[in-house]
């Protein structure tokens, strides 16, 4: 019941699912002859409800996409995950992921594309990580997945950072660090998250006995 | 609106069934794909409502393509049901009123 009451599109979904089903079954049972009530019987049951399902569905499909719990559903991402969720973490995802702004979204927040096709680019790019997952990562193990797995653009990180941190404040302008480095930050040539400046956004990637990371190699 | 000329008329030596066999017929291909219709929208509802209860990577892709595809073929399958109905009923009506049998039901 609490499942339902706070996920009310879920619930419009199955309510749709379990009434068209019940037309649908009936439908089986009793095979009735084609006539005009039996039509738009089955004009509910198999156009309406199941498409007042699929969209509801759908949606509450797409904002479950968006959910730390979604991501880590692939081992490789496991990881990641477990230090998301450990509350003594002091790594970036963790600290954002406490911020109740990102919460359980975290993941999403932070590695979504922005502006208007934002979210259909970050979800076309997820379909190649699902494409990624079955061809190459399906058997790797997790200790080699940390090592092998990489931001493909490592360059484009600096701009979700940006899209809460602005880079214009005076709060930010006042340390000399980024004031000094402020093209170079903003171009995406030096990457916040990285050891030199505010650490990795997932410290557990660099394998023991590692060179130090630059930006190229921030891990994902 | 009499135009029952343009009727494709069967060759000599295949008569046409009986007008009874016809109706049986049409009513066990239309139930069939009405059935396998029925079927595949009823699996299409099991996979987008499992993504609900389980919204992991796997279920949910499934139920935005699978679980679409399926959904959408049952309904588009009952449309051209029903689209073949209405038209079958017309023809019908056209026959019943160019034989002079006004008042015949097209829908049997």
């Amino acid at each position: 019941m609490n499942f339902l009451s706070s996920q009310p599109l879920a619930a419009i979904a199955l309510a749709c699912a379990a009434l068209s089903a019940l037309i649908l079954v009936v439908y089986l049972v009793r095979r009735p002859p084609l006539v005009r009530a039996t039509k738009l019987w089955l004009l509910l049951g198999l156009g309406i409800l199941p498409i007042g399902a699929a969209f509801a569905g759908n949606v509450q499909g797409f904002e479950a996409t968006k959910e730390r719990e979604f991501c880590g559903s692939c081992h490789v991402m496991s990881a990641h995950q477990r230090d998301s969720e450990d509350a003594t973490s002091q790594s970036l995802a963790a600290r954002h992921a406490r911020n109740p702004m990102f919460g359980s979204e975290n993941c999403y927040d932070c590695h979504a594309n922005y502006g208007m096709f934002g979210t259909v680019v970050t979800k076309a790019g997820g379909m190649r990580h699902v494409w990624m997952y079955l061809t190459e990562y399906r058997n790797t193990p997790l200790d080699e997945a940390k090592k092998t797995v990489t931001l493909r653009e490592p360059d484009k990180m600096n701009a979700n950072c940006m899209q809460c941190h602005s880079t214009e404040t005076k709060l930010f302008l006042d340390v000399d660090d980024h004031r000094g480095a402020l093209v170079d930050i903003r171009a995406g040539r030096l990457a916040c998250a990285s050891d030199g400046c505010h650490g990795l956004a997932h410290p557990f990637f660099r394998a023991p006995g590692a060179p130090p990371v630059n930006a190229k190699e921030t891990v994902r | 609106m009499s135009e029952p000329t343009s009727l494709p008329s069967p060759p000599p030596s295949l008569p046409s069934p009986p007008k009874k066999v016809r109706v049986l017929r049409w009513r066990f291909q239309t139930q069939t794909v009405l059935v396998v219709a029925c079927v595949c929208a009823l699996l299409a509802l099991a996979l987008m409502t499992w993504q609900l209860f389980q919204p992991k990577a796997f279920p949910i892709i499934v139920a935005m393509s699978v679980g679409q595809v399926l959904g959408t073929a049952s309904f588009v399958a009952f449309l051209v049901v029903v689209l073949a109905d209405l038209r079958k009923q017309r023809r019908e009506l056209r026959v019943a009123r160019a034989s002079g049998v006004v008042g015949a039901s097209a829908e049997e």
